[in-house]
């Protein structure tokens, strides 16, 4: 075993893939939230690294034959499967560093490397470090089969062609079918908020028996010596098949199950400020801004509320259901939050924090009303920018523009000319305005907000 | 007409050509099969990186001491060697390439080919013709990342602009260059130095 990894390419095969990857994983991404994300990323890479690996097998077994001692070899008494073991094993061994070297490379990269451990980037992982094998394992079966210069890099070319361009091409976005599974890499949950999610227990498994059988596989079809037993070898792929297609999901997003540990809350003494386990690292920021909106709800308005609980973004980027009254939201994880409305918006600091989480008057936006992305109802986002301005008693920093980054069109007016309209109602008044556009907010009921604010209804 | 013909078999020239007609039909094929205009010029481009590997083998004779031994004057040869090796692969996909709706511009394609070529003449001065597909194959791959419709190309800074060459547009200047730079770099090692053995 040892002479077979100093002889082999195995160390540099491994090296090479754990350099490319490190430096995919480290280059090409934004930092990560967490190890669960690592984990994925490092999966969904395999598109690239698997056939990487498929290579690496095919140039070892074509350098096997380019030495030009088959014939002396096997001339000797032991069969082929017996000959053939320590070479894979290198192999083998050399995939599996090189892939937990990858992984030690990403982790370098995460947010807060004592956070959370999802306990399902475990079998993740350990899945990946699977299908690398298998790949080494398949790349020397057909390395031995096609022995020429050219099998390593032309499988490089349409392994990748196979496993990343020709899929996007064929199956349309976010809708992937369970099938996907299949493939050696993990597509992540779509759109990528797997942050909090655990791909399910049967979604691993039909994975993990498909992929032992494409290892063996292809160890079988490297170890056999004569074509009848190369066409059995192919019988544990069959069986695998068999077994695998029909545990498959419907559909890939039916894979992802919630993680509910992840998305447990972890809150500090009271005045609570909540957030789910999996962002812990943000606590720290929230922490200050977060119990400063309470105090100015409760300052200002009836019925305040009396905990700051984190919400994590559904599938669409916006919170998922209507927060009770008594929890004043702020939304984390995830760069895509609705405009304005993230606590990943670090602009201006703990005071930027504690405007996004007074925006709307302590409420997330509600999307019937916001508007398209490309055409955004900027009179909306105005009024709910008016009442945390009202709220904090100042102008926000950014008058001129929205919170959304636009900026203003003319026509809507400015937080100030709102804020000046509310400042010259009654005292009591105002109070009973922000507090119904707070629960009109809350609830998402329809209706103009600027109209609740300063309109003039008949009960005035 | 003989010693051209011996020549060409002795760098197994005709399994390379093989090879290279297998892209051009693949690509022929996904061309009537994939309509995303992204992924059209991509999978061009992976037809390139495929077609431009198949030169490798045939950088280097079987025998490192009978070529060098030769009186002949190898570094001419070698150079033109390189260039209808690599005009071949343009010409054959870019032909390729234009057939129906158009994939990919005759210019894109050039330029792909002539830094590909260079890297794998590169590759064959340094590392020996049959490993000279490493460098090429590994750029290529780790490019493809940013390359449409995974991805957008960085247009700044210029050095990731050069280090992303293959994804770039055809209008990026340092793109350019940085191919240019590495086809003549890459030519003239390869016609001076020779295949590593």
């Amino acid at each position: 075993m040892r002479i077979e990894l100093r002889r082999s390419t195995a160390v540099w095969a491994g090296l090479l893939l754990a350099a490319t990857g490190a430096f995919l994983l480290r280059a090409l991404n934004p930092p990560y939230g967490s190890w669960m994300e690592v984990a994925v990323v490092q999966r969904d890479m395999m598109q690239l690294t698997w056939p990487l690996a498929l290579a690496a097998g095919a140039w070892q077994a074509y350098r096997e034959r380019r030495s030009r001692v088959e014939e002396l070899v096997g001339t000797t008494p032991r069969p082929r499967w017996r000959r053939v073991q320590p070479i894979a094993a290198a192999m083998a061994l050399a995939a599996a560093v090189g892939y937990l070297l990858m992984l030690a490379g990403g982790a370098v990269n995460i947010e807060d490397v004592g956070g959370y451990v999802s306990p399902g980037a475990v079998p993740i992982v350990a899945i990946g470090v699977l299908a690398m094998v298998g790949a080494v394992w398949l790349g020397l079966a057909i390395g031995t089969l096609l022995p020429s210069p050219l099998t390593a890099p032309l499988l490089v070319v349409v392994g990748f062609t196979g496993l990343s361009v020709l899929p996007q091409m064929f199956i349309e976005h976010n809708r992937e079918p369970g099938a996907a599974l299949l493939l050696p890499f993990l597509p992540g949950s779509r759109p990528p908020v797997f942050e909090f999610k655990v791909l399910s227990a049967g979604a691993n498994l039909s994975q993990l028996v498909w992929l032992v059988a494409i290892a063996a596989t292809g160890f079988a079809l490297f170890a056999a010596a004569r074509p009848r037993t190369r066409m059995a070898a192919i019988t544990p792929a069959i069986v695998g098949a068999a077994i695998a297609i029909p545990a498959l999901p419907a559909e890939l997003s039916d894979a992802w199950v919630p993680d509910p540990k992840a998305t447990a809350l972890i809150c500090t003494e009271p005045p609570q400020v909540c957030v789910p386990r999996i962002s812990r690292a943000s606590l720290d920021d929230l922490r200050e801004p977060g119990r400063r909106a309470l105090a100015i709800l409760a300052a200002k308005l009836p019925n305040p509320p009396t905990r700051v609980v984190a919400v994590l973004p559904d599938t669409f980027g916006r919170p998922s259901e209507t927060p009770p009254a008594d929890a004043l939201p702020a939304l984390v994880g995830g760069g895509f939050g609705a405009p304005g409305s993230g606590i990943d918006t670090p602009a201006g600091g703990s005071d930027g924090l504690l405007w996004a989480l007074l925006d709307g008057a302590g409420t997330q936006p509600c999307p019937d009303l916001e508007g398209t992305p490309e055409d955004p109802n900027e009179e909306y986002y105005l009024a709910r920018r008016a009442a945390a301005a009202w709220l904090i008693g100042r102008v926000p920093p950014e008058e001129q523009q929205l919170p959304g980054g636009q900026v203003k069109s003319s026509g809507e007016g400015t937080v100030t000319q709102v804020l000046n309209a509310l400042h010259a109602l009654r005292a009591e008044e105002q109070q009973s305005r922000v507090a119904a556009f707070r629960e009109a907010e809350r609830t998402c009921a329809a209706g103009d907000r600027l109209e609740i604010l300063t309109g003039t209804p008949g009960s005035e | 007409m003989k010693p051209l013909t011996l020549y060409l078999r002795s760098r197994s020239v005709p399994a390379g050509l093989a090879v290279l007609l297998g892209c051009a039909v693949t690509l022929w094929a996904l061309g009537l099969a994939v309509d995303n205009r992204d992924g059209r010029s991509l999978l061009v481009l992976l037809a390139t990186v495929a077609a431009v590997v198949a030169i490798a083998p045939g950088l280097a004779g079987p025998d490192h001491d009978l070529d060098r031994v030769a009186g002949i004057a190898w570094s001419p040869r070698r150079a033109v060697h390189v260039v209808v090796a690599a005009a071949i692969v343009v010409g054959l996909l870019g032909a390729t390439a234009q057939i129906g709706d158009p994939m990919s511009g005759m210019a894109l394609i050039a330029r792909n080919a002539a830094g590909l070529a260079g890297l794998v003449a590169l590759g064959a001065v340094t590392l020996g013709a049959a490993r000279a597909t490493l460098l090429p194959i590994l750029w290529a791959v780790l490019v493809m990342q940013v390359t449409p419709p995974m991805g957008a190309p960085p247009d700044r800074p210029v050095y990731k602009e050069m280090l992303t060459w293959l994804a770039q547009p055809i209008g990026s200047t340092p793109a350019t260059v940085t191919a240019v730079i590495l086809g003549v770099v890459g030519t003239l090692a390869y016609a001076l130095f020779g295949s590593r053995r």
